[in-house]
């Protein structure tokens, strides 16, 4: 009996030594594409393209369902957010309008959309964590769109930088939290929803990545305007701008 | 857009270890069957018997060798695609035409879409006879793609340089380094 | 023991409440959109980002012919649904059509290859459709969370290490078959659905059964882990056809197969999609569906020439020999593309027969003179010279 307590109690302590690890608090890390970054004008006016956020909720057995309310009402939340943060740093929003479909802009603008998507994979994989850094990247942050990036801000060079911001958060349905609640009595740390994204600010003349921040937060609500705005502060926390 | 993997990517972040990826500096390397001067610095990394070498990570740019395929091997020991496929075996002999069939039959079933080759013609492959051909494709997520290949069949085994990277801006931008690397190119 | 029960309990009563909601529900309407809040809002969300990049995808056919005859015939067959539903014809070399709850549906280039005629193309289409009405894939969703929901009090009761922490997403899950095919049931169902489509746009109704019994031969001839995907969804095709004869013998109505049209339409893609088929390199499944091409008898020196191909890529005991003889038969017949004489003199090089590998290679260059692999081409006849 007393053998089969002491199991448990090990494994508690050892979820509960990865749970610290994962972070009672959110937490971000940034890189920036060089120290003395310099905007290039005083009031900067930057494109916002579409936010790729999906909220979901946790099934019992942890799938994660994505739920169309949810980030209905996240999409606004964040895009208000954003609005207030950009504002506050007299920065201009310009949303993306994109071009009609099958029209030769749109296909150019996809691919670039695409290739940033490429290029924040490449981020995310090779730049956070030591388990698959590329010694090519060790001491720089050197990633870039290429000047094709200029597609996006078309012939009149509407903005001088564009912003990608990427969500994915899920919620516990009441099952989940049943079985959180039912793994704790066993022992076992079984995870709730867990808030992750990134956000990039691409320099639309150069297609530079200029900066760059990942979030990892296993609180936080988006489905409300003022935890959603918690969460875009510390996504854009030390924002260049 | 991305990230069906994100998850993993912050867990395996966090468990650290040991980085797989190695420096490839200035001076010659020896592929096995044949040596190149790198020209630039690479980050290298073995996987299924074929050595990659990048700049920025594979999705946006890398150069792979095969060094010396035997009959009835594939191109690549693993399968990165669709697995209930069978991947396309090397027979030797092979021309130059099969080579490159047998080249692009692997990228398709490793995923890539679209693949169109063009340009296939002879070329030196140090002091053996081979052949070159480009290509472009289109990955899962639709990003084109262009590359090009070096390759020579040599007693009976393939020995192949294939450079593959995203159209916009990266094929361009390491194409040079890629290219003088070409030149330098030696057999034993 | 005694704590798990209530819980468990609880669980499988909550989840079986989800599920009754669902079943006796009516056929979607045409122009029907999905409630907000509602468990098919959340799915349309899914497969409209789904759809998107479907949408952009590498892999999609853009040649306005095909995609203007395939949509006429979905709108034949959909009637009042036409305006609901978007077609994506995806180039992968197998049999499988699909349709999503929000109405994008997919077509496989493996389907377009394996049908005979019009009638039994819209006939499979008319089975998707089936689906789609019965908002099967909604139900399978939520039979998928109730299982699984199940399964994890399960694993925590009986001590398995963490219930299923970080579990895969949705489409990880979906992937997995054993979950995610339809039930026999609802099998049935889009079959009678597919059924009343047909004869309604009027098809003739003997042409619903043939294509399973055909798919059955192929899957007979594969290995079993290369069954189509399509078996993986839609349980039980003997059964099926068997039904569906039986159908066309009780409702005794009349019915075009459309053939000639159909296969006006599939023949300039016809060369490419078998060329996708030899490239995955199942010669055995391919074979099957090449024969069938073969009694349909159109463009015969192309049907060789692939003939040849499939030789040549299998390379086992005797097979330059078979693949030899089948680029011979393409030249004397209608349609044998240029690349017959190529592969041939390609073939005739490697058995040293130089003076007729020429020949081949020489006439190669004359009917392509633009080809991508002149230079290479050249470079052989140099040698052979």
């Amino acid at each position: 009996m007393a053998r089969a307590v002491r199991r448990r109690k090990t494994r508690v302590g050892m979820v509960l030594a990865i749970g610290l690890l994962v972070g009672a608090c959110a937490q971000t890390i940034a890189f920036n594409k060089s120290a003395e970054f310099t905007p290039s004008s005083p009031s900067p006016r930057i494109l916002l393209m579409p936010a790729d956020i999906e909220l979901s909720e946790l099934s019992a057995a942890g799938i994660a369902f994505p739920k169309a309310e949810w980030t209905t009402a996240a999409i606004d939340n964040v895009g208000t957010a954003i609005e207030g943060f950009m504002a506050s740093r007299n920065a201009t929003l310009i949303a993306y309008q994109a071009p009609p479909a099958a029209s030769p802009e749109a296909y150019l603008q996809n691919q670039i959309i695409k290739l940033h998507g490429a290029v924040g994979n490449a981020v995310l994989a090779h730049k956070f964590g030591p388990a698959n850094a590329l010694p090519t990247m060790a001491d720089k942050f050197d990633y870039t769109l290429g000047e094709g990036v200029r597609a996006l801000a078309g012939d009149r060079a509407i903005a001088e930088y564009a912003l990608f911001v990427y969500l994915r958060d899920s919620y516990a349905s009441g099952e989940r939290a049943a079985v959180m609640i039912f793994g704790l009595l066993l022992g076992v740390a079984v995870p709730g929803g867990l808030q992750i994204g990134f956000a990039s600010l691409v320099d639309l003349e150069s297609g530079d990545i200029v900066w760059f921040n990942r979030l990892v937060n296993p609180t936080g609500d988006l489905r409300t305007p003022d935890p959603a705005r918690k969460t875009i502060e510390n996504l854009l926390a030390d924002f260049p701008l | 857009m991305i990230m069906r993997g994100l998850g993993m990517v912050v867990i395996l972040a966090l468990l650290g270890g040991c980085a797989p990826y190695d420096l490839v500096t200035l001076e010659r390397r020896d592929l096995g069957g044949f040596s190149v001067e790198p020209q630039i610095e690479w980050s290298s990394l073995e996987n299924g018997g074929i050595e990659i070498w990048t700049v920025h990570g594979t999705g946006l740019e890398a150069v792979y060798f095969a060094d010396g395929i035997a009959d009835g091997e594939p191109l690549f020991e693993q399968r990165f695609g669709e697995s209930d496929k069978p991947l396309p075996r090397f027979r030797s002999p092979m021309n130059a035409n099969e080579a490159m069939e047998f080249v692009v039959d692997t990228l398709a079933i490793s995923g890539a879409g679209e693949i169109r080759t063009s340009a296939l013609r002879p070329a030196e492959f140090g002091a053996h006879a081979g052949f070159r051909f480009d290509l472009g494709y289109r990955d899962a997520s639709g990003l084109e793609g262009r590359g090009l290949a070096l390759g020579a069949v040599i007693d009976g085994r393939l020995y192949l340089l294939l450079y593959l990277a995203a159209a916009e801006h990266y094929f361009a931008a390491y194409g040079g380094p890629v290219e003088r690397m070409i030149d330098s190119l030696e057999t034993p | 023991m005694t704590r798990l029960a209530p819980i468990v309990a609880l669980a499988l009563l909550v989840s079986a409440c989800a599920t009754a909601a669902l079943d006796d529900g009516p056929d979607v309407t045409p122009g029907e959109q999905p409630p907000p809040a509602s468990v098919e809002a959340d799915f349309w969300m899914i497969t409209d980002a789904a759809e998107a990049r479907i949408r952009d995808s590498g892999r999609r056919v853009m040649d306005p012919a095909i995609n203007a005859y395939v949509r006429r015939v979905v709108c034949a067959i959909a009637g009042p649904y036409c305006g609901d539903i978007r077609v994506y014809i995806i180039r992968v070399p197998d049999f499988n059509a699909s349709m999503m709850p929000n109405g994008a549906m997919q077509v496989w280039t493996g389907l377009l290859l394996r049908a005979r005629n019009e009638a039994e193309f819209a006939y499979v289409i008319g089975h998707e459709i089936g689906h789609y009405l019965r908002r099967h894939t909604l139900k399978r969703m939520v039979d998928l969370r109730t299982k699984t929901d199940a399964l994890v009090f399960v694993q925590l009761a009986i001590g398995a290490a963490g219930g299923s922490p970080l579990a895969g997403n949705l489409v990880q899950l979906l992937a997995m078959a054993s979950l995610s095919a339809y039930s026999r049931d609802q099998e049935r169902e889009s079959d009678a659905v597919g059924f009343r489509l047909l004869v309604d746009a009027g098809y003739d109704p003997y042409q619903a059964a043939p294509i399973w019994r055909r798919l059955i031969v192929e899957a007979r001839a594969a290995d079993e882990d290369q069954r189509s995907i399509f078996f993986a969804s839609h349980p039980a095709p003997e059964e099926r056809a068997e039904t569906l004869e039986r159908l066309a013998e009780e409702i005794r109505a009349e019915g075009d197969a459309f053939e000639a049209r159909y296969l006006e339409a599939i023949l300039p893609l016809r060369a490419g999609l078998f060329r996708d088929e030899l490239r995955s390199r199942r010669f055995d499944r391919l074979q099957v569906v090449l024969d069938h091409h073969f009694e349909a008898a159109a463009k015969l020196g192309e049907l060789h020439y692939i003939q040849g191909e499939l030789y040549r890529l299998r390379g086992g005991d005797g097979d330059e020999a078979l693949a030899i003889a089948a680029y011979r038969r393409a030249l004397n017949l209608d349609g044998a593309p240029p690349e017959t004489h190529r592969d041939l003199g390609l073939m005739l090089m490697r058995k040293q027969q130089s003076g007729e590998a020429l020949g081949h290679l020489r006439a190669y260059l004359a009917a392509t003179p633009e080809a991508e692999d002149r230079a290479m081409v050249r470079s052989y006849m140099a040698r052979l010279e």
